[in-house]
């Protein structure tokens, strides 16, 4: 009797899987001016990352996607690998993050994600692959890009867009202000940041 | 070698479908641009001093992708027009029509599909130059459908060009902007209204014209915001209409900061009585929370029922209780059931003449498994649904993968019946088994396995009662699925609880193989069934494919059952049967790849054209009727339908004579555009019939749109088209 229970608890447990998927959302927890949502992954490099081991550090996750045009438009004119270049200079840990699922646009493999900073020429620190959307749903992330800045403390200090020009052509970065950039100058000069969210563009993240 | 007992057959099946949902699709569909064609639309071709005219900017959409509205949503861009006006001239901002919700997977956007006009206003300056006005515009669009593209376009638009021949477009600017919002006056506001679990926006509406209410269906009425960072897009209101006030409370992320938020302009949008989506312009003006309305307050976490229906609902309940007990009685006959039903009972009968106090148990078990299965089915229904899928029922159906486990899963069924193999302790044995005490939990898994392989098979009256389930709130939809699993479970609850019963089957004895054996055709039918269901999905190699792995899968089990000496040999047995149940699980992935090229072909007909959103508003905006058929090749009361009362000759004539353009939509695969017309007309699932009468000549109006019931007569089709009814 115990071995049939078992198995037809398996059962009720693949059912969801064999009608499709059901999407389990875990609700966003980053608020600005609150303690921003601890997460622990296993990076690219096979390193573990865990969030609340940076304290004392500048955090920025950038979520990405390398097939969206938006991310495009900032990589292919360097606009993106400058801006992470700036960050990490500071001693800023950048953190790329991918959270499309497994056979969506952007899910790629470890050695694909090295084969693409290679080639980038990505200044981060490093990128961690979501493949199953947790730390992208803990955040609330919806587009790529997206970005969250947290202070030295841990607390989120910035969410939303990398600049002021939601626009897929290239030529929108000349005059785009980067809102990370702003942000990190606020908190290196030990002020609030001026402009602490606004909406993201880009894709869809792929859940 | 006893390696297919029943409970790991149980156990490969879901692994199987475990492993498929996680293999990626064969490849990606690339893509080819552009999916956006534009057309600039004067009002009229000429221009004079100091004059305003409309100009329509047309898109026309690829089928399945989509472009964005001012407020895109989670993510996305809205259209964007840039001109080079020469000196003096004006441009107004751009006019929207009312846009779609469109869910993208969890996360929610406002936006177009199919042929959308947006408008913008042009003013010439009071002294004009003379010859030839030329005012390029540069549009650029995001596009997507799971992926995005930009796309743009640079287009010139000529006026007062005494070459060119004169244009009026007025009629065409006019259908346009009547597919704008229409302004509302009264008292509208909004403020924060968290309750203790969630953050809340709510929106109080105190209309100058409150009969304005009365056409609105409480339950349809959402709010689309033109600011960001007031809503949480995939989130759905509670509506309360009361003394000509109407409250929506939505869920929001509060991730902007509203203090320098005064007042927010957006569209409320509703569906009329006659199921078209209307919406209404208007701006809200801040004021400090927490809500109180004039008359009641909102009791947080409550969920207030849809004001228009409260009476509706009881009788509605009802009736859709019995009619879903008597869809699930009905079951037992379809062939996919019967059978499995049919050796149960027999298992029963024989049983209870040893031991007839255990009979009921064993009838609780299967009632059990059967209304716990149906609980299962149902629950993930609505989990998925609120999570903003858009699905219906017969959703587990549009996956060829599903349709391909239970294609597998039946002809198992088939080969037990047909004595190719034994399960370990499962339905078919007949023998000395039976006359033990068999555990009771072999029958509460019977009843799991009876409602897998019912569904498939839809019966009469399950359509109406699961149509009616699935726009319910939770607990009505869940008791309306406890109906239906009890009405399949009846036939043998009452076999063990009423002894008499048992008396009108013949005694126990060799007929029974020869039964048992006959039960394998109707298994092996509806298999067929399935399989041609594939191939509508998955197309031709589907059928090979899924065959073909049929044929390993029987392979298998044939060698399993050698009994062989050498140890090196049985090795190689096993690693044999191993590859053989490869070639099942892969023919599932396959189908999987192969469905997503066959949905996106538009599909032809001898009678009929293919149905798209663009193609429906397109011949709206003619005069001749239009018939609109959802359909789906695993809809037995489609196919039913059809051949009974449309695809008849009698019925063709009347289409000729009438003029009638016949639209039909194959909702065999997902398709959220078939999906959200049948929303938009208070259904769930498939088949649908909508009757649009012609444009009345006088009035330039046609009549409001006839839903058709479900199940058609010739007749009932004819009394249609003629306007009898």
């Amino acid at each position: 009797m115990m071995k049939k229970l078992a198995y037809f608890t398996l059962a009720l447990v693949f059912a969801p899987i064999l009608l499709g998927g059901v999407p389990m959302p875990v609700q966003a927890s980053a608020e600005i001016g609150h303690l921003a949502p601890d997460f622990t992954a296993t990076d690219i490099h096979g390193n573990e990352f865990k969030l609340s081991d940076q304290k004392g550090k500048t955090v920025v996750l950038e979520w990405t996607n390398h097939e969206c045009p938006f991310v495009v438009k900032h990589y292919s004119t360097g606009n993106m690998q400058n801006a992470q270049e700036q960050a990490t200079d500071q001693g800023v840990v950048w953190v790329s993050v991918v959270s499309s699922a497994a056979g969506k646009q952007g899910n790629i493999t470890p050695e694909q994600a090295l084969s693409i900073e290679k080639d980038a020429g990505a200044h981060n620190t490093t990128r961690i692959l979501d493949q199953s959307g947790v730390i992208g749903h803990l955040y609330g992330a919806k587009t790529t890009p997206h970005m969250f800045v947290i202070d030295a403390e841990g607390n989120l200090a910035y969410a939303g867009a990398i600049d002021d020009k939601p626009d897929a052509d290239p030529a929108s970065i000349t005059d785009a202000n980067n809102y990370v950039l702003s942000a990190l100058d606020d908190l290196a000069a030990g002020n609030a940041v001026a402009t602490p969210s606004t909406t993201p563009y880009g894709c869809g993240v792929k859940y | 070698m006893r390696f297919f007992a029943f409970k790991t057959l149980f156990l490969f099946f879901l692994f199987l479908g475990a492993s498929i949902s996680a293999i990626p699709a064969f490849g990606q569909h690339t893509p080819e641009g552009p999916f956006v064609r534009y057309a600039l639309v004067p009002e009229k071709t000429t221009i004079a001093p100091g004059e305003e005219i409309l100009i329509g900017i047309a898109h026309t959409i690829a089928p399945h992708w989509h472009v964005y509205w001012l407020n895109p949503g989670d993510s996305g861009l809205p259209v964007r027009t840039k001109w080079a006006l020469p000196e003096g001239f004006v441009i107004e901002d751009l006019k929207w029509p009312i846009p779609d919700k469109i869910y993208e997977g969890e996360l929610a956007n406002y936006g177009y599909y199919g042929q959308i006009t947006l408008l913008q206003t042009l003013r010439a300056p009071q002294t004009l130059p003379a010859g030839v006005v030329e005012l390029p515009v540069k549009i650029t669009v995001l596009v997507c459908k799971d992926i995005c593209i930009p796309e743009s376009a640079e287009l010139t638009l000529r006026l007062n060009d005494s070459q060119a021949p004169a244009q009026d477009n007025s009629a065409l600017i006019k259908a346009a902007q009547a597919k704008l919002p229409t302004k509302i006056s009264g008292d509208f506001s909004f403020s924060r209204a968290d309750t203790k679990n969630e953050k809340r926006f709510a929106l109080t509406l105190a209309l100058k014209n409150p009969t304005v209410l009365n056409n609105l269906e409480a339950e349809s009425v959402e709010f689309y915001p033109e600011e960001w960072g007031v809503l949480d897009y995939p989130a759905k209101p509670s509506v309360q209409i009361k003394n000509g006030t109407l409250t929506l409370t939505h869920k929001t992320l509060a991730d902007r900061d509203w203090a320098d938020l005064e007042s927010v302009k957006g569209v409320l949008v509703y569906t009329d009585a006659s199921g078209t989506k209307q919406g209404y312009a208007l701006e809200a003006k801040k004021i400090a929370g927490p809500l109180t309305t004039a008359k009641t307050s909102l009791p947080p976490d409550a969920t207030p029922a849809p004001a228009s229906m409260p009476e509706k609902a009881s009788t509605g309940l009802f009736l859709a209780i019995i009619l879903a007990v008597l869809g699930g009685l009905i079951l037992n006959l379809m062939p996919c059931v019967f059978p499995v039903l049919s050796m149960k009972a027999l298992s029963l009968v024989k049983m209870s003449e040893k031991h007839p106090e255990v009979a009921r148990q064993h009838g609780l078990a299967y009632t059990a498994g059967v209304i716990l299965s149906f609980l299962v089915v149902g629950i993930s229904l609505l989990v998925l649904k609120e999570a903003g899928s858009a699905i219906g029922w017969g959703f587990q159906l549009q996956s060829p993968v599903v349709v391909g486990l239970l294609a597998y899963l039946l002809f198992a069924i088939g080969l037990n019946l047909m004595g190719f193999f034994e399960f370990g302790n499962g339905l078919g044995n007949i023998g000395n088994r039976l006359t033990q005490k068999n555990n009771t939990s072999g029958s509460f898994f019977t009843g799991v396995l009876a409602t897998i392989v019912a569904t498939p098979c839809t019966a009469p009256f399950m359509g109406a009662a699961l149509g009616f389930a699935l726009v319910q709130p939770a607990l009505v939809a869940i008791t309306i699925f406890i109906a239906l699993g009890f009405g399949l479970a009846l036939p043998y609850l009452l076999l063990s609880f009423v002894p008499p019963l048992r008396g009108v089957f013949p005694k126990p004895g060799p007929w029974m193989d020869s039964f048992k054996q006959l039960l394998s055709f109707p298994m092996f039918a509806s298999a067929i069934w399935l399989v041609w269901v594939i191939s509508q999905q998955s197309g031709p190699e589907g059928v090979l494919v899924t065959l073909l792995g049929m044929l390993s899968f029987a392979l298998a089990v044939w060698l399993s059952h050698r009994s062989i000496k050498s140890a090196v040999a049985s090795w190689i047995l096993r690693l044999s049967i191993a590859l053989l149940i490869l070639i099942p699980v892969t023919s599932l992935a396959y189908m999987k790849t192969k469905a997503e090229d066959v949905a996106c072909l538009v599909k032809t007909y001898d009678f009929g054209e293919h149905f798209t959103p663009a193609k429906l508003a397109h011949e709206l905006e003619g005069n001749k009727p239009v018939f609109v058929e959802m359909t789906a090749a695993w809809c037995i009361t489609c196919k039913a339908n059809h051949a009974s009362s449309i695809g008849i000759p009698s019925t063709r004539t009347l289409f000729d004579l009438h003029n009638v353009t016949y639209l039909i939509g194959d909702w065999t695969n997902y398709n959220e555009e078939i999906t959200t017309y049948l929303e938009k007309h208070g259904r769930n699932g498939v088949p649908l019939y909508v009757f649009y009468g012609a444009k009345n000549p006088a009035t330039g109006k046609r009549p409001a749109p006839k839903v058709l019931p479900q199940v058609l007569t010739p007749t009932i089709v004819q009394n249609a088209i003629e306007g009898k009814i």
